[in-house]
């Protein structure tokens, strides 16, 4: 018994340290990857290639520091439906619960673009590389549509974070009209990714070093069937302004939903 | 729609049905982003659908500095007069 709790008092220890170190690396490899990638990117390819490239290096990254973890002991992850994303051209809207999602969702898919916060751009060491990756900052709605827009006819796949930022725990979700709009506009089908991590880590609110207690953070990232404009039985013939409206109601049930529905599965096992 | 009141009315209506908004909140005083949730894109359909109904061109640049529902009156004033 005395040796079970000293187990456990033993691998929260390495938890929190491996946590700490993992923030490190994050923070440290944010300055230090720009300064031999920047260089590279910039002397070896222009235009699309470029930001090919720039995207293909943030991917590896987060694909490295996602099995980092792992392999640390701080988080395990599972997934399902990944082989939906195999298809270019997506718009695929996620929940964002936490702080490690993006780095996952981004890690899984080598060629996505992806709407970030504008105030990622005042970022000096995430600037330029946000900037090469051709990321598309969330300041002005309008903005997104257009870049969207274009982003989607070159192929590519576009992440959206509908929530605008991380989810705050307890809260109900709350989601913002930009994605909505985008499908609407675009007359785009949706591709959902419902994400949780249990116990709530990396949230809101809450600083790094209080991990859970008990062992490794769990992420789940479930890649859903897709949802066609006509699913959500949408009015036809009215305007985009109130079409968009309807969806963003739509969509924060949908994710409601299948966040309590998941909830209740795991209570259950 | 030439008086200032008509142009109220006018602009009120586009905005319960574009927005999906109790005409009671659209007071002159209301501000579009903060009070009404209306964002860019919006503001861009209400600017096509205010062209319609003129049948005056909008330049954006006018309508850049528009806050309140206010302002918006203003330019449709301004241009039908």
């Amino acid at each position: 018994m005395a040796l079970a709790k000293m187990k456990r008092k033993l691998n929260w220890c390495w938890r929190l340290l491996a946590t700490g170190f993992s923030f490190s690396v994050f923070g440290i490899g944010g300055l230090i990857v720009p300064l031999y990638a920047v260089p590279w990117l910039l002397l070896t390819a222009g235009g699309p290639t470029r930001e090919r490239r720039a995207r293909w290096l943030v991917h590896t990254h987060f694909r490295f520091f996602i099995n980092m973890m792992r392999a640390l002991g701080i988080m395990t992850y599972e997934l399902k439906g990944l082989e939906r994303l195999r298809a270019p051209g997506q718009l695929i809207l996620a929940n964002h619960p936490s702080l490690v999602d993006v780095v996952l969702l981004i890690g899984l898919l080598p060629q996505a673009d992806c709407v970030v916060k504008g105030g990622l751009l005042r970022n000096p060491f995430m600037r330029t590389v946000i900037k090469l990756a051709g990321y598309i900052a969330n300041d002005n709605p309008e903005q997104v549509l257009n870049d969207a827009r274009a982003s989607l006819s070159r192929g590519n796949s576009l992440i959206i974070f509908p929530e605008g930022t991380r989810s705050v725990p307890g809260q109900s979700l709350r989601l913002q009209r930009g994605a909505a709009n985008v499908a609407v506009r675009l007359q785009l089908p949706i591709r959902p990714v419902v994400i949780t991590v249990t116990p709530p880590t990396l949230t809101k609110h809450v600083p790094w070093y209080h991990i859970p207690p008990q062992g490794p953070f769990h992420m789940s990232l479930r890649v859903m069937p897709e949802l066609a404009p006509g699913d959500f039985e949408l009015q036809q013939d009215v305007p985009a302004s109130l079409a968009a409206r309807y969806l963003t109601k739509k969509l924060e049930h949908y994710f409601t939903e299948e966040l309590t529905h998941y909830a209740g599965a795991r209570a259950r096992t | 729609m030439q008086t200032r009141e008509e142009i109220f009315t006018t602009i009120q209506n586009i905005m319960v049905d574009m927005f999906e908004l109790d005409a009671a909140e659209v007071t002159l005083e209301a501000h579009l982003y903060d009070d009404l949730d209306i964002d860019s894109i919006d503001a861009v359909d209400m600017v096509v659908e205010l062209k319609n109904l003129t049948g005056k061109k909008i330049k954006p640049d006018d309508f850049k500095a528009v806050r309140t529902v206010s302002d918006v009156v203003d330019v449709v004033e301004a241009l039908v007069k």
